[in-house]
């Protein structure tokens, strides 16, 4: 479904991606782990078409999405969770709902869609005319990754859902984020919290400065030495 | 004690229309950072097509607003495409000057086509006037604030109520989120750009009655459009509206008390003052 | 930061740039002194002087001012009155205005300099729009809309007033030279640094330590100073002021912009440059196009600002600089590859 190769990405001058490869079968739940500054948001950002690729490709379903504009991105199915939320403040938490919708499929099934976000996360049907911005953090990832399940996506990209998060919270927000994924979406999750990460995924690659330096079941990875040292702590 | 009233009331009227022709810079720059130094000119060019609609056609011009209003969006569409879109990432210096090129352009242009002399159209209603309770409001006011209250209102459905608002409103608080769910940006700037210019067009059109039109008419409504928008926070939609309706009685009740050469003194001493103590102006920040 | 440090040019004065400036001799020699030539001239050097002027603000900082005209402005009427009234010459009155233009600027920076872009624009238009109204209204004293005709003195030095061209062709150099002088020293110096540096981010530049505050109402008062001392040449030379012209945002305060992007934002020479080609192309399009098609050279005007912000944000000189050096790159690239075996 996904076949990302060795893709380059820079900033100015400084790049962050040195040539990443990943691929994600249909349905599946990925991890992408590593420590700050990486790369793994920069993964994410690449694959929306937020920044360009200098070298490489990205492949969804065979189709190539290096030249396809970012507001095009959703269209094919791909949604995107970014760091830090990014819900709109200023809309109620319907219209931020509605608004995940708003590519001509996803709208088709608006009333769908609704109900079913609202029957996974109830508590934004409570809240639906609350403006977003004066939620709890909790409360706007749950929007966040509301909004982008509003879109039907094959493919749901997570950017660290846990930060600033309470770890009871945190623990809801997997408990969700792996019903999502039983319903049959391809998950992508990137997370810092590489134990919080290990539990859920079913396969993970691990990145440092913007280097895919291995690569494995989740099983594996747990196996792993260098793992175990540099991201668990064992 | 009449007098007063008369004036607030007046204030209200045309404080309506300040309204109307600002808030295009509101939305223009809660989008797209940038503010149109030529919009009082796009005021201008609505006044000059409901000119001629009510020379060529016998239009009123109230009624030709709602023809100005299409007309005025594609110039503004285009100059948005043409012009404006290719400084949206450029240093403040561009945008500025950019836009204060187009404003003598625009003005220039209509120079050449209809000379600098000032011109009006007659109506039957010009010199009317009607008595609510001790005040006499001039029809040509109570029509022109009429129709604004229509655009205001339709402005505010349109944000609310429509997914193409919600959309702007969306891109408008946070840019990148917004393309995330499938929004083009470089859409709502031109939808922004052009509902903007069109709306100012338009109330340029509903003041036709009571106002000349001529080439450099909009030096009279560029700063207060900018004491509007600044009062009420640059890129606040409902801000502008209020902000308005605020000038208008201020500048309007100030006549009352002082020449009216000094009427627009107090106006600009305002906006000094609005942009020295609360430059995110007095109705509220904007959201984002 | 490292990269501005760099590119920081030495203190001393290039040998080509006074050679250059030395050219400037030449119109008053060669022209006739009544011609209009020369009074083209003598303009092009005014109208770059008050690019130099505005040049220190808004091209080191970018911090954009829409009213520069309000420092011109007071300049002119501030010698003019003064020697209508007293009798003073204009050579103090420019002394007067200068420093009054000064104090100006300090008073409009207590509200304005924490404004930021657009804001600021707005903020600085807004203040030369209050000195004009002001002006229109106290009839009395300013004349009002009517304007100000400077008192004629006949041929005189201490007045300020002469015959011919010459004379002020040499004064508006004089001018220009200190203008041009102070603005390199700016521009070589550690103001130049710290308004580049606040050129980017306000935030960052704070961050290494520069009072962005200081700077800009230093860089804003040397402007405001030499703007007004450029309002007293401009009475003395056109004998008529008023408010409309002095204090408008088209006439002076967008023009003073417009020669300095022209040439090259925040080079010294830019103004130069730009009003070398704006000045004269305004004379001439205003002498062409009259009656009927009096807009057209205010159309050109904008067509030009128009198209320099798209095609040369930078300026000429930034333009020819790249064009050169690209030629001399391609040539020496020619060569080297002659010269491998
Ligand atoms: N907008 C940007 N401009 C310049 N450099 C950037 C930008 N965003 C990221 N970088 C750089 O790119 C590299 C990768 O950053 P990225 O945000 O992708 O890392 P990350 O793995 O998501 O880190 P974190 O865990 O902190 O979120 C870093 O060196 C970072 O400094
Ligand atoms: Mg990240």
């Amino acid at each position: 479904m996904l076949r990302i190769e060795s893709i380059e990405v820079s900033y100015g001058g400084n790049r962050a991606l040195h040539g990443v490869c990943l691929s994600m079968e249909p349905g599946e739940f990925v991890g992408v782990i590593g420590s700050n500054r990486a790369g793994k948001t920069t993964l994410l950002r690449a694959i929306s078409g937020l920044v360009p690729l200098q070298k490489g490709e990205i492949y969804f379903d065979g189709q190539p999405l290096s030249r396809v504009p970012a507001h095009r991105i959703p269209a094919l199915g791909i949604a995107h969770v970014p760091e830090g939320r990014q819900v709109f403040p200023g809309l109620t938490v319907e219209e931020n709902l509605l608004l995940g919708a708003i590519v001509p499929s996803a709208k088709a099934h608006r009333a769908e869609g609704l109900e079913m976000v609202f029957a996974l996360f109830p508590r934004l049907k409570e809240r639906r005319t609350q403006l977003a911005g004066t939620m709890s953090g909790g409360e706007q990832q749950m929007l966040a990754i509301g909004r982008a399940l509003m879109l039907r996506p094959r493919l749901l990209m997570l950017d660290e859902p846990s930060m600033g998060l309470a770890p009871i919270v945190v623990e809801h927000v997997y408990e969700k984020i792996a019903e999502i994924h039983r319903l049959g979406v391809g998950v992508l999750l990137i997370e810092q919290n590489v134990s919080l990460a290990l539990s859920c995924i079913q396969r993970g690659y691990v990145i440092e400065t913007g280097r895919v330096v291995l690569e494995g079941t989740a099983e594996e990875l747990r196996g792993n030495a260098a793992v175990k040292e540099a991201y668990l702590g064992l | 004690m009449v007098e007063v009233l008369e004036a607030i009331a007046n204030g209200v009227l045309v404080g309506g229309v300040y309204a109307i022709i600002s808030v295009g810079l509101t939305l223009v720059y809660g989008i797209m950072d940038i503010v149109n130094f030529a919009q009082a000119d796009f005021l201008m060019l609505g006044m000059f097509a409901a000119y001629l609609c009510a020379q060529f056609l016998g239009l009123d011009p109230v009624l030709s607003s709602i023809l100005v209003f299409p007309v005025i969006f594609l110039v503004g569409a285009l100059v948005q495409r043409g012009l404006v879109q290719r400084v949206q990432k450029a240093p403040i210096v561009s945008q500025i000057f950019l836009t204060v090129g187009l404003s003598l352009v625009l003005q220039s242009l209509m120079q050449m086509i209809f000379g600098a002399n000032f011109r009006s159209v007659t109506t039957s209603y010009q010199t009317k006037a009607i008595s609510v309770g001790p005040l006499n409001l001039s029809v040509p006011y109570v029509l022109a604030f009429l129709a604004s209250a229509v655009m205001a209102l339709a402005l505010w459905l349109f944000l609310e109520r429509t997914d193409l608002g919600r959309c702007m409103r969306a891109t408008a608080q946070n840019r990148v989120a917004a393309t995330l769910v499938g929004i083009d940006p470089s859409k709502m700037y031109l939808v922004a750009f052009g509902i903007g210019t069109a709306l100012a067009g338009m109330a340029g059109a509903v003041i036709l009655p009571y106002a000349y039109v001529f080439p450099t008419v909009g030096h009279q409504y560029a700063l207060i459009m900018f004491t509007v928008v600044v009062l009420g926070g640059l890129g606040n939609v409902l801000g502008s509206l209020v902000g308005g309706l605020l000038v208008g009685v201020i500048h309007s009740v100030s006549a009352v008390f002082l020449p009216t050469q000094l009427q627009n003194l107090v106006v600009f001493i305002i906006f000094i003052l609005t942009l020295t103590f609360k430059p995110t102006g007095l109705v509220g920040r904007r959201a984002a | 930061m490292k990269n501005a440090k760099n590119a920081r040019p030495t203190q001393r004065l290039s040998p080509w740039g006074l050679l250059a400036f030395a050219a400037l001799l030449l119109p008053p020699l060669v022209l006739e002194n009544n011609g209009y030539l020369l009074r083209v001239a003598t303009l092009t050097l005014m109208y770059a002087g008050l690019g130099g002027a505005w040049n220190l603000l808004g091209g080191f900082a970018q911090q954009i001012s829409l009213g520069h005209a309000a420092f011109f402005g007071l300049g002119a009427y501030t010698s003019t009155i003064l020697l209508r009234d007293l009798g003073l010459s204009p050579w103090i009155g420019m002394l007067v205005a200068a420093a009054l233009a000064g104090l100006a600027s300090l008073i409009i920076g207590i509200p304005t300099f924490r404004l930021r872009g657009h804001y600021y624009a707005l903020g600085t238009l807004a203040f030369a729009e209050v000195l004009r109204i002001l002006f229109l209204y106290f009839r009395s004293f300013t004349g009002g809309a009517i304007g100000l005709s400077v008192p004629y003195m006949g041929d005189s030095f201490w007045y300020f007033q002469f015959y011919g061209n010459r004379p002020y062709y040499v004064v508006a150099l004089a001018m220009l030279a200190v203008t041009m002088y102070l603005t390199h020293r700016v521009s070589t110096g550690p103001l130049g640094y710290r308004l580049r540096a606040l050129r980017n981010s306000h935030e960052a530049a704070e961050v290494v330590g520069v009072d962005t505050t200081r700077a800009k109402l230093q860089a804003n008062f040397l402007s405001a100073v030499l703007a007004g001392a450029y309002g007293t040449f401009y009475a003395q030379y056109h004998f008529f002021i008023d408010p409309d012209t002095v204090f408008g945002l088209m006439t002076f305060s967008v023009k003073m912009a417009l020669i300095t992007i022209l040439g090259g934002l925040g080079n010294v020479w830019g103004p130069l440059v730009g009003a070398a080609i704006l000045v004269p192309l305004d004379e001439w399009t205003n002498a062409v196009f009259t009656g009927g098609l009096a807009g057209a050279s205010r159309f050109i005007y904008g067509s030009l600002l128009i198209v320099l912000i798209l095609w040369q944000p930078r300026g000429l000189l930034y333009w020819a600089n790249r064009s050169l050096e690209r030629l001399r790159e391609r040539r020496t690239g020619a060569m080297g590859e002659g010269v491998r075996p």
